[in-house]
């Protein structure tokens, strides 16, 4: 027994099990959520390299899985981001039974929790972008649903990320070439701008974003929110991994004027364009632009040299905030398209009335990935502010920016949203399991804005862990 | 003898670079299937100039199996399959097209245009990849070339999964001469028979239209 096998092996068994019980909803949603918490669990019982005892029985669960002469390997530092990932899993998984999602979430969220986790643990690690490549192809099958016209944003989705895989290989193998002749510039430069594309196409970068707003306007809130968040999650961490990998990329200055400049795109495109829409979806789709741009600012402050690694405990920090906002943004976007059909401001007028929860998570969900006081975005976004504002006073303006126009985008969609007649009295339609979700999500939203002190800690020592900054 | 052996990795660009074209134009998809297949014989050919030929074959086997995957889909769909002259799909398109129709012609141009660029451009891929033959580079700018132009240019389902596929063909043959790992070329098979399996089944939902 190894722990590959037990996080990469076993989830993607189960989700294949569950995909032919689809039928027995409840019990599919019931069993994804017990194994993604059973897996969470199993990183903090089990005792990896050391025997277990039960009995005259004796088993040792390795480390490390060779396969085809490469390893895959869970190496202590990477246990904190298994525990994330498999926890995103169980907190989607547990709206899915009470919303009009797509039932299919659960065996193929396990497969792709399974090869996100291939990803993290393949050595060298530069295979991992393969391995993200297949969950993309498993995140493209699962966002068009069966019943419906496959959405052209899915096709775009599908066309820049696979893309990106070729151009991430390539620069790999000739940034090992640079590390042998490091006095080549020409080389560098042609290197330098392999990774801008092969990032960019990953990450979603201007101009390679166009499919962000799309997908979350044509395809299933929950299912698009998902997405965004286990890719952008697994990126993050692939990017980190690059950047150790060639640390000496830490040092150079083109790197943190392309991470600087995109970021700084980034905000301030998703904010300004976030400010005018007219689409809920959409509108998410732009609040996602803005987190990938403060992303890629976070990841500015850690660059620059290998001093300013741990300024990645930012970025990590982020992580948390954003998949509890995604989550109960995406809940409650469905819960609103089902009942209007669509989620154009002209159909949805007035709904806030009988879904007054849904729209106060709505509007606390896209007030959090604003980075607004008092929600669970804030802290972290604060730090961001301050940090930038001392090194690069432009991108803090920029992030500021983005959040504004978030903000801006986010009241114009509860205005539309509380639009009505007076006579119409304020109720709560939501079924009780949807009540009791979305309620139990906003009060972890605020109640982590009001007391940031209790899980902020405990997220930057993760970060530092992963980042072998700690033991 | 040995000019026929020697002539073989030649007869593979061309036979990569008609493939290639002919995925470009053909708005038949029995004969883009056909022109798929053919295309991973000229991709095993110069994979093997790299690789042992029983590794290579790892690439044909995919690319065959992934052109089936996708030709099984559309056979069992109960409409006929064509590509309209704008590119876009159609179902139940019957009219004949003229073969020189400006659909064909435009893309027969920009073709040209591109492989003008790949052939200038080839011999600087020695640069990084001093390994590497001509004919390889070649093969793989025209792949790669040919199948990124596709994808520019349609927002028809089959052909956006025929331009990738013929984009990660050429990647793969640059990428052969660089990495021999078996878990690579396992990986990479994968991939490929996985964007064959999510085209089957985009294909095969909801008529296969993509919402316009």
């Amino acid at each position: 027994m190894n722990a590959p096998f037990i996080w990469i092996i076993l989830p993607g068994a189960i989700g294949v099990i569950l995909f032919f019980l689809l039928r027995f909803r409840r019990m599919v949603s019931l069993a994804g959520l017990v194994t993604s918490l059973l897996l969470v669990l199993a990183v903090y019982v089990l005792p990896l390299g050391k025997p277990i005892v039960v009995g005259r029985w004796s088993i040792e669960i390795s480390e490390a899985w060779v396969i085809l002469g490469r390893t895959f390997i869970l190496e202590s530092h990477k246990h904190s981001m298994v525990v994330l990932l498999y926890l995103t899993i169980a907190f989607w998984f547990g709206g899915t039974s009470i919303g009009d999602i797509d039932r299919r979430i659960v065996p193929m969220g396990l497969g792709i929790a399974s090869l996100l986790s291939a990803a993290l643990f393949v050595q060298p690690f530069l295979y991992a972008a393969i391995f993200i490549e297949m969950a993309v192809l498993v995140c493209a099958a699962l966002l068009v649903s069966p019943s419906q016209a496959v959405p052209p944003g899915v096709l775009r989705f599908l066309t820049f990320q696979t893309l990106g895989l070729p151009f991430i290989l390539m620069a790999g193998w000739m940034l090992s070439g640079i590390e042998a002749n490091p006095g080549d510039a020409a080389l560098v430069r042609q290197v330098g701008v392999l990774v801008a594309l092969g990032f960019g196409l990953l990450m979603a970068i201007f101009p390679f974003h166009s499919w962000i707003p799309m997908l979350a306007e044509e395809a299933n809130p929950y299912i698009t929110a998902f997405v965004y968040f286990a890719l952008t999650l697994a990126i993050s961490l692939f990017v980190i991994n690059f950047l150790d990998r060639y640390n000496w990329l830490y040092a150079s200055p083109w790197l943190l004027v392309f991470l600087r400049l995109s970021g700084v795109l980034m905000v301030a495109l998703g904010g300004i364009a976030g400010a005018f829409q007219k689409h809920l979806g959409r509108l998410m789709g732009f609040s996602m632009l803005v987190e990938i741009g403060n992303s890629l600012l976070a990841m500015s402050l850690g660059s620059g040299g290998l001093e300013n690694r741990d300024n990645f405990r930012i970025l990590f920090a982020s992580f948390l905030p954003r998949g509890l906002s995604l989550g109960m943004l995406g809940l409650a976007l469905v819960i609103i398209r089902s009942q209007a059909g669509s989620l154009e401001y002209n159909r949805i007028r007035g709904l806030a009335r009988n879904y007054w929860l849904s729209t106060a998570s709505i509007f606390i969900g896209l007030l959090s990935l604003a980075g607004f006081p008092l929600t669970a975005g804030f802290p972290i976004r604060l730090i961001l502010w301050q940090e930038l504002s001392q090194q690069f006073p432009l991108a803090a303006y920029a992030a500021i920016i983005g959040s504004s126009g978030i903000l801006i985008g986010s009241l114009r969609a509860v205005g539309v949203l509380v639009l009505g007649s007076d006579q119409q009295p304020w109720r709560t339609l939501e079924t009780a399991g949807q009540k009791s979700l979305l309620f139990a999500s906003l009060l972890i939203t605020i109640v982590i804005g009001l007391y940031p002190q209790g899980i902020y800690p405990i997220l930057y020592r993760m970060a530092l862990i992963f980042l072998r900054l700690e033991p | 003898m040995t000019v026929i052996i020697q002539a073989i990795p030649i007869l593979a660009v061309v036979l990569v670079f008609f493939s290639s074209l002919g995925l470009l134009i053909i708005t038949n998809w029995r004969w883009s299937i056909v022109v798929l297949t053919f295309q991973y014989v000229g991709l095993f050919v110069l994979v093997s100039q790299s690789w042992p030929v029983t590794l290579a074959l790892v690439k044909l086997v995919a690319g065959w199996m992934a052109g089936a995957i996708i030709g099984l889909a559309l056979s069992n769909r109960d409409i006929e399959y064509q590509i309209s002259a704008r590119g876009v799909f159609q179902s139940g398109l019957k009219k004949k097209e003229r073969f020189f129709s400006s659909y064909r012609v435009f893309r027969l141009f920009i073709a040209g245009m591109v492989s003008l660029i790949i052939l200038a451009l080839a011999p600087y891929i020695n640069k990084f990849l001093p390994e590497i033959k001509l004919e390889q580079s070649v093969g793989a700018l025209f792949l790669m070339g040919f199948g990124i132009l596709q994808l520019s240019l349609t927002t028809d389902l089959l052909l956006v999964i025929l331009g990738l596929l013929t984009t990660l063909s050429g990647f793969e043959i640059i990428y052969a001469d660089i990495e021999s790992s078996s878990l690579v070329t396992a990986l990479l098979a994968t991939v490929t028979l996985g964007i064959a399996q999510l085209g089957a089944y985009l294909l095969s939902i909801g008529h296969g239209d993509v919402s316009q």
